[in-house]
């Protein structure tokens, strides 16, 4: 009776250490999955063709680019960063035509925070600037400490004559980088255009060594 | 009065709470590799990088021996940009699965990234010696090109690669 009692114990007693036991719940139930190794998989064509259109279009070999940005549009038609990004290589390559055509065509809420940039880009080269604020503007809202966005906002905002929203963001990025030279000198330039001149000059000489 | 039949239900209650209590205290002393390594991955999976770093560092410590663990851990320093402490990780990794033809050009990769790419660029050359032609492997070799600023080689690999004339 005894000895049925303990081998009754035991058989508990195994069942809740299968049961719960952390090695045994770690090798199997809950051990998160791990994630695929970018490196183990094939690389599709449309990745390389993508990069390749890039270095193209970085070589100045708009032509080629916008031809293998063309095919990639017809493998996978609906990579919005590679229009927009053909788009902008039209640009370059001065086929107005075409590049403000495949421009409207992208739809901007389906664009990634880096394409998006492109396109604030785009709206500069084209002369919109406040689309292009407005773009920058809500980037800048997620990443503050983005200053190469806070400096293309600030000197599109110079551009559009809007002086005092562009020196606020010219001192924004000055506070965190005060020892940028060419980013106070642009500072500079936005005050003499205001027309603060003992202010500019004050700027300039602490760009100056000597 | 408590009755001996229920004092034995008692005792035996008492004992699997103990039980219950006492084993998975004991088995996180006992296996404190496996453990630090599961939460290492937590954390890496949760994007917490700095955390899983260490605890893969601590695994690593107490004498877990992996090849899974050294990978992530080198591709934990790789998120972090520390690309000494992954080039050491994937190297020992190396030293284990000499054949591992992906780790090597993970490798390569990391090489480029750390600013070394001469030995980058030897490791893919090593790669495509034993598997010529290899897509990957050519892909990467444009890739690191490319950062280099060498975009006409590049160019000429990834018209290569997709088979086409430049």
């Amino acid at each position: 009776m005894k000895a049925a009692k303990i081998s009754i114990f035991m058989s508990i007693a195994f069942i809740v250490l299968a049961w719960g036991a952390p090695g045994i719940s770690f090798s199997f139930s809950h051990a998160p999955e791990d994630p695929k190794d970018a490196f183990l998989e094939d690389i599709p064509d449309w990745q390389a063709r993508l990069e390749l259109a890039r270095l193209l279009s970085y070589t100045e070999r708009y032509e080629d680019s916008a031809a293998q940005y063309k095919k990639l549009l017809e493998q996978k038609p609906g990579l919005v960063e590679a229009r927009l990004e053909l788009a902008r290589v039209l640009y370059w390559k001065g086929d107005m035509v075409e590049a403000e055509r495949i421009f409207s065509s992208v739809p901007e809420d389906e664009l990634s925070a880096e394409a998006r940039l492109e396109m604030a880009d785009i709206y500069v080269a084209r002369g919109e600037y406040e689309p292009a604020v407005e773009i920058y503007n809500r980037h800048l809202e997620k990443y503050p400490g983005d200053h190469k966005v806070r400096l293309k906002l600030a000197q599109v905002l110079s551009w559009k004559e809007d002086y005092e929203a562009s020196a606020e963001a010219f001192r924004t990025i000055l506070k965190k980088r005060p020892d940028d030279i060419q980013v106070r000198r642009k500072y500079a330039q936005v005050l003499i255009w205001s027309e603060q001149f003992d202010e500019a000059i004050k700027e300039l000489e602490k760009t100056l060594t000597d | 009065m408590v009755s001996p039949k229920s004092r034995q239900y008692l005792l035996f209650a008492g004992l699997l709470c103990l039980l219950l209590a006492t084993v998975p205290w004991a088995y996180t002393r006992i296996h404190q590799d496996i453990v630090l390594f599961h939460k290492a991955q937590q954390s890496f999976m949760a994007n917490d990088y700095e955390k899983a770093a260490k605890r893969y560092r601590m695994a690593l410590a107490k004498g877990m021996d992996n090849p899974r663990l050294l990978e992530r851990l080198g591709d934990t320093h790789l998120v972090l940009e520390e690309f000494e402490k992954a080039l050491d990780a994937f190297m020992k990794l190396g030293q284990q699965k000499p054949e591992d033809l992906a780790l090597q050009l993970k490798l390569a990769h990391v090489y480029s990234l750390n600013n070394q790419t001469d030995k980058a660029l030897a490791v893919i050359d090593r790669v495509l010696e034993k598997k010529p032609g290899w897509e990957t492997a050519l892909l990467w070799q444009a890739r690191i090109l490319a950062r280099q600023g060498r975009f006409r080689e590049a160019i000429d690999i990834y018209y290569r690669i997709l088979g086409e004339e430049p």
